[in-house]
């Protein structure tokens, strides 16, 4: 897949050209590696996912909702950066600085998958409990474009491990043949301008999927979801929505609709 | 080139421009000749049959937040959710690739830009039942004014809700 490949040294370059630092902190995700016997820490959650993509390349990325104390600690250390900085820091809204708190956004590669099938990956990540999102698609630790315009959230438990199905991934500008994908692609040439867009979508857990090698199928929970409203992601290249999710997510025209509820899900 | 002042397209319209403000800006002439449309990916006007400006000034409005783009965030790292978060701009200048980084940059920069605008604009406006129609890369320019957001949603609002635009309508 050149043109990915391609995106993915551009973004490279972009990002370096930028004078940004990656923070060396804790990932927080550790993935699960194949022939590595899988336990269910008492502390920690374990995300079970598989992911159907054109390209090994593909990533799935969750976000955590961060806790009110760990939102607190990224504002205290936004303005000690912002008063270091002094004049050339410009205004406060606009201050970028890199923040080496605990992370919340977790990358679950293709290529770091536990099985890979045919078709089909099974990623096995072990992340902190909570509340998650799920936030977007990207490749080699860049987010490339963001669910914004609606996703679905669910919750990760201690001491559980949570199967939240296949994760659908194909090129937004071509009819796709997966069928969930159906309403997210083939937008023709404006899904594929400098940048592809790829469509994504999520197929609820189902007989004779992936499983996870020596991981007792009567202790995995399917993920519980429900709808997530549109968020602004201004540093993600692209922005798109989830393809319709049966019984979970639909859309009424730009609103996102929680099925469960039949209510809408408001912007973030 | 002629112009329709924004009055005159309202009243030129329908029902649907009543109750839209005033604006004193002039609205360019769609009535763009096929030889100067632009890029048909990225060079359009949208319109939607039956929306009111003040509906589609409101579409517009909440569909401009999500235009800027900065920097791609990686993993692992910290998302404030909620709390909006500052945009860390995008640079061409080349970085390490000196004087030719800076060149190449200085090419790519207006296309790439571009095309991430629209495609962001696309993903959260079509949904809505808006339609896509050719125009000039003039004419978009003139209704994309990064200085003035108010100013292109008051008139991109009108468009859309105006007369269905002389232009080729694009699909999707």
């Amino acid at each position: 897949m050149k043109r990915l490949t391609r995106y993915a040294a551009i973004a490279a370059c972009l990002w370096l050209a930028s004078g940004v630092a990656q923070a060396k902190v804790d990932p927080g995700v550790r993935l699960i590696t194949a022939g590595e016997p899988v336990v269910v820490a008492q502390d920690k959650a374990l995300a079970i996912l598989r992911i159907q993509s054109p390209s090994s390349m593909l990533s799935a990325f969750l976000m955590r909702i961060p806790s009110s104390d760990e939102l607190s600690a990224y504002e205290t250390a936004k303005h000690v950066a912002y008063n270091k900085a002094g004049k050339k820091a410009g205004a406060f809204e606009s201050f970028v600085f890199d923040y080496q708190g605990v992370p919340n956004l977790y990358e679950l590669p293709v290529k770091k998958a536990m099985v890979r099938g045919a078709m089909v990956a099974l990623v096995v990540a072990e992340l902190p409990p909570g509340d998650y999102i799920l936030y977007g698609q990207g490749f080699s630790s860049f987010l490339h474009e963001c669910m914004c315009f609606g996703t679905v959230g669910f919750t990760l438990r201690a001491g559980q491990a949570t199967d939240l199905g296949t994760l659908l991934i194909d090129k937004g500008s071509e009819q796709s043949s997966i069928p969930e994908l159906t309403a997210v692609s083939g937008l023709g040439r404006i899904g594929r301008m400098d940048y592809e867009l790829f469509a994504v979508g999520l197929r609820l857990v189902r007989p004779g999927d992936i499983a996870v090698p020596g991981l007792d199928a009567a202790k995995i929970a399917p993920a519980q979801f429900h709808a997530i409203g549109p968020f602004v992601e201004a540093n993600a290249t692209l922005a798109t929505r989830l393809a319709p999710v049966a019984g979970v997510l639909r859309y009424d025209g730009g609103r996102v609709i929680d099925i469960a509820s039949g209510r809408e899900a408001l912007a973030n | 080139m002629v112009v329709m002042s924004a009055t005159a397209l309202m009243g030129a319209c329908c029902a649907s421009a009543q109750g839209a403000p005033t604006i004193s800006e002039p609205l360019p002439d769609l009535n763009v000749p096929e030889q100067q449309w632009g890029d048909d990916r990225k060079y359009v006007i949208l319109h939607k049959a039956g929306v009111s400006v003040t509906e589609a000034e409101a579409d517009f409005g909440f569909c401009w937040r999500f235009l800027p783009h900065g920097v791609q965030r990686r993993s692992p790292s910290f998302v404030p959710w909620r709390r909006g978060e500052a945009t860390r701009p995008v640079s061409y200048d080349g970085g390490a690739y000196g004087l030719v980084g800076a060149a190449i940059g200085a090419i790519i920069q207006g296309p790439l830009e571009r095309s991430i605008r629209q495609s962001r604009l696309y993903a959260c406006m079509l949904p809505r039942g808006y339609a896509r129609y050719r125009t000039s890369e003039d004419v978009w320019g003139r209704l994309n004014d990064d200085e003035n957001p108010q100013k292109s949603i008051r008139l991109q609002a009108l468009i859309a809700a105006g007369p269905v635009p002389p232009t080729a309508r694009m699909e999707p």
